[in-house]
């Protein structure tokens, strides 16, 4: 069907729907103009997810809670800024969760440039969120967090745990310091500097 | 509705200042949605 048909038919079934319903003149006004909002706040949510690869994150991993420490991937010496970037350039940062902390305690990164969160939780549910960016994620036990985002101001954030996790959850907080692109360095292979 | 001020059949208009508050109202709303989409919550990086 052409353009022109597909419109006389949307206005067919609009006539239909006016003709049926005993709804007052101003209510139907309002519907249409409410369901047009909708629409195009679904449209600007889709379009950006496509164009921009804005979605939440979808990373099925398991991994073994209670032995991080003798794993290969979140063992103590292996957690914090990774002196190796990613093949694309991305950033990757390793993170432990677990009562009352994220280990390490301070990480220092780049704005500017796509950073990798790998995070796993020691001990119960925990979340991690960065105020004032868009970085929040859950930290479940049993499962790998993996959240990839960017920063674009330099800043000192608190990374805060949003999920109860027990008595000192308040208190559940370590820092985050972005810096400008030319004043960050990559930690060297042998330890994790802030 | 009708009273005797309308003859049958007449098509009701809705009043005017009624139509200009939905339209301010809608476009108020529309606008905020899309300055905080566009300019507070894409510009903190995009998530993935």
């Amino acid at each position: 069907m052409n353009p022109s048909a597909w419109i006389s038919k949307i206005k067919s079934w609009i006539s239909l729907f006016e003709q049926d319903t005993q709804i007052d003149n101003l209510e139907k006004k309002w519907l249409y103009i409410a369901t047009g909002m909708v629409g195009l706040f679904v449209a600007a949510m889709t379009v950006t997810a496509v164009v921009l690869n804005v979605n939440p994150p979808s990373h099925v991993e398991t991994i073994d809670s209670a032995s991080l420490h003798l794993g290969q991937d979140f063992a103590e010496d292996k957690l914090g800024v990774q002196p190796a970037p990613l093949p694309d350039g991305t950033i990757q940062v390793k993170l432990v969760a677990g009562r009352y902390g994220f280990y390490p305690r301070e990480i220092r990164l780049p704005a500017g440039r796509k950073i990798q969160f790998r995070m796993a939780s020691m001990d119960v549910l925990h979340g991690a969120h960065i105020p004032m960016t868009n970085m929040s994620t859950m930290i479940v036990p049993g499962y790998v967090s993996e959240i990839t985002t960017v920063f674009p101001k330099p800043g000192e954030y608190p990374l805060l745990c949003n999920e109860y996790c027990g008595m000192g959850h308040d208190h559940m907080w370590s820092k985050v310091t972005i810096v400008a692109q030319d004043e960050w360095r990559a930690p060297t292979p042998l330890g994790n500097q802030p | 509705m009708s009273d005797e001020n309308h003859t049958p059949g007449e098509e009701e208009r809705s009043p005017t200042g009624t139509w200009v508050l939905m339209i301010l109202a809608a476009a108020g709303m529309t606008v905020a949605w899309l300055f905080l989409y566009f300019g507070i919550f894409l510009p903190r990086g995009t998530v993935s």
